[in-house]
Parts: structure tokens; C-alpha cells; sequence
């Protein structure tokens, strides 16, 4: 008695040796070039087109050509995006100094807010100053008061240790040593 | 099948002279194919006629002449799916006892004489009945076609290792079948 495998492996010879009988060849070749002349002898104007705008997609290399040229232009992209946001990153860390006012990036540092408006050593003419006496009365009676509060403020923090220590902390925590 | 590349390059640029020499060339391994995977004669000439036009289409697309033949078989094998999946919805019946006395036969008498058409349709669909189009297509073209699993994998889109795969369950579902009734 055959076992399964062999009887299967002659099975398979016999498929392998039978090739199938193909006739109507001829007649089956004129058909499809029959067909291709009707389909050429019609004039498709979008394919037409189509073909004339976009047939490069068929040549290989021109094909890739213009994959690797895209991936380039993304690449480059990409590149000049980093490098603009890291150049205006830097210009919004500096100071600018135009002769009048030092302006910086605004952030909650009160230096920095007294920073912004204050003069660089500028010494003003008589022309230059445009105010009335009774404005500059007023600009220092206000400076006077300030004076008076911030020494006020001292005299506080000096008798008050615990006050004292906890302010120093917090000047050492901003890196100042005077408001 | 070896074809000339000095036709496939004449028929990328247009010259149907060449596409006859190329159609007669090719159809008997396409019609092979096609009647070996739907074992419908009529359906498999349709088949080779469609992929001979689509080819014709489609022939500026190969980059190579040398990936021809994977391209070729690519064409028919997708033309026999559809065919397969369009006759899955209206199944025919098949005389299963006298095919598998004819195989019997066969065997026992004269297993060097070549089968009819009808024979090998008849012999074909009867063992691949209860495979996918997919695993059919693999059994045909490896074990009839005498394909190997590189080129399988390169006609029908898939691994190497789903090749295997397919055509292991192919055989022992026919191993079982041909054990059971022969």
C-alpha cells in the first residue's frame, strides 16, 4: 500500500507533464493588437496631456532624481527653520542701546524693569530738557519720598534679624545685593 | 522564458511589430499560468488577452527588461484572483468520483501520457478546492510552474516566509485529500 507522499509526487509529475494545450493563439494575438490600433485611433485629449505634463514619472532615474531632490529641499527646510529660530532666540536676549534707552526682553525681573528706563550717563543739555519748573519740583519732591521710604525700609530690616535674613536670601537667590 | 530585450525596449518605444513577436512569445507561459490557477480554458484566454492589452499599456513602466517575466506573471495572477474571487460568489459543482478515478487511473497505467485540458482543469480544481486563490496560486506556481520561493514571492507581493507558509498548508491539505481518496 502507497503512503500519501509518493502517490502525491506522482500526482505532481502528471500536472507537471501536462501542459496545457493553447490554441487559438493567432487568433488571440490579432485581438489584442486589433484592440491597441482601436484605442490608438481614438485621441484622448486629457490622457494626451497627461502624458505630455507628467510621462516622466515612467523614467526611473528622473523619477528618483526628483525623490532625492525633494527629501534635499525638506532637508534644507528644516535646517534654515532651526537656524531662524535660533537666531531670533539669541536677538531676544540682547540688549539694545540706542542712545537714549537700554531696552531688553521684558520678563518679570524688576532690575530689568528699572533697567529699561534709565539713562546711560547721558548728560542732558538746557535744550534737551523740555519740562516746566513745576514738573521738576514734583519729580524731586517724589525722588526725596522714595529716598525717605527706602531708608525707612532699611532702618526696618536692621532691627529685625529674622527680616534681615530672609531678604539677604532672597537677594542671594536673584544674584543682587541692592534693589 | 527568455525574452529578447531588444523587443521589450522596441515595445517601450512603440512599435507593435514587436509586441506581436512579444505576444507569442509569452502567451503560452501566461495561458499556462492562467488555465493551471482558474482551470477555465476560456477564462484563462480572456485572461492572457486582458494582460496583453494592460501590458501593452503599461509596458513604459518597467524599468528593466530583466524584471519582465516577475511583471508578466504579476499581470496574469492578478487577472486569475478576480477571476477566482467573481466564481468563489457562483460555485460549481465538480463529478469529484470520476476525477478521482481518472487520477487513479493515471497512476496506475500511464503516468508519462499528457492530460487533456479538461483532465487537468478537472484534476486541478478538484485538489484546490479548499485553498484560498492566494495558496492556489502558490501550489500552481511552485509545484506545477516549478517556480521557486523567490520568484513567488516577487509575482505575488509577499514574503518569502508567507510563501512557505501557504504552500505547506497547500500541500498537506492536498496530501490529506489525495490520501483519503486515492
Amino acid at each position: 500500500m502507497e503512503t500519501g507522499v509518493p502517490k502525491y509526487e506522482k500526482v505532481m509529475d502528471i500536472l507537471k507533464n501536462s501542459k496545457p494545450d493553447f490554441s487559438g493563439e493567432k487568433e488571440l494575438t490579432d485581438n489584442v493588437l486589433r484592440h491597441i490600433q482601436e484605442e490608438k485611433s481614438k485621441i484622448d485629449l486629457p490622457e494626451l496631456i497627461i502624458d505630455y505634463l507628467f510621462g516622466w514619472v515612467y523614467i526611473g532615474w528622473v523619477r528618483r532624481s526628483m525623490i532625492a531632490v525633494t527629501a534635499c529641499i525638506a532637508i534644507f527646510f528644516c535646517y534654515q527653520q532651526a537656524l531662524i529660530l535660533r537666531r531670533i532666540d539669541d536677538l531676544s536676549g540682547q540688549r539694545i542701546n540706542d542712545g537714549t534707552i537700554i531696552m531688553t526682553n521684558m520678563n518679570d525681573d524688576l532690575a530689568s524693569k528699572i533697567l529699561n528706563y534709565r539713562f546711560p550717563g547721558r548728560r542732558l543739555t538746557k535744550e534737551d530738557i523740555d519740562a516746566s519748573k513745576r514738573e521738576i519740583d514734583e519729580l524731586i519732591k517724589s525722588l526725596d519720598r522714595v529716598q525717605t521710604k527706602y531708608q525707612e525700609l532699611v532702618k526696618a530690616i536692621g532691627n529685625n534679624t529674622e527680616l534681615r535674613e530672609y531678604i539677604e536670601s532672597r537677594m542671594k537667590e536673584k544674584s543682587k545685593s541692592k534693589i | 522564458m527568455m525574452i529578447d530585450k531588444e523587443i521589450i525596449e522596441n515595445c517601450k518605444n512603440g512599435k507593435l511589430n514587436d509586441f506581436r513577436k512579444l505576444i507569442e512569445q509569452v502567451t503560452p507561459y501566461a495561458f499556462s499560468v492562467a488555465f493551471r490557477i482558474t482551470g477555465d480554458e476560456e477564462q484563462s484566454k480572456d485572461i492572457v488577452q486582458d494582460s496583453m492589452i494592460t501590458i501593452w499599456k503599461a509596458i513604459k513602466k518597467i524599468e528593466s527588461a530583466g524584471s519582465f517575466n516577475t511583471w508578466l506573471y504579476r499581470i496574469v495572477v492578478n487577472k486569475c484572483y478576480d477571476h477566482l474571487r467573481r466564481k468563489k460568489r457562483n460555485p460549481e459543482s465538480r463529478a469529484d468520483e470520476n476525477t478521482w478515478a481518472l487520477i487513479s487511473n493515471r497512476i496506475s497505467e500511464n503516468p508519462s501520457s499528457a492530460l487533456e485540458n479538461s483532465e487537468i482543469s478537472g484534476i486541478i480544481g478538484l485538489l484546490t478546492e479548499r485553498l484560498s486563490p492566494k495558496q492556489k496560486a502558490v501550489f500552481v506556481l511552485s509545484e506545477i510552474e516549478d517556480m521557486s520561493n523567490e520568484e513567488i514571492a516577487e509575482i505575488l507581493g509577499i514574503s518569502r516566509i508567507n510563501v512557505k507558509a501557504n504552500l505547506h498548508y497547500a500541500r498537506k491539505k492536498i496530501g490529506e485529500m489525495i490520501e483519503k481518496y486515492l
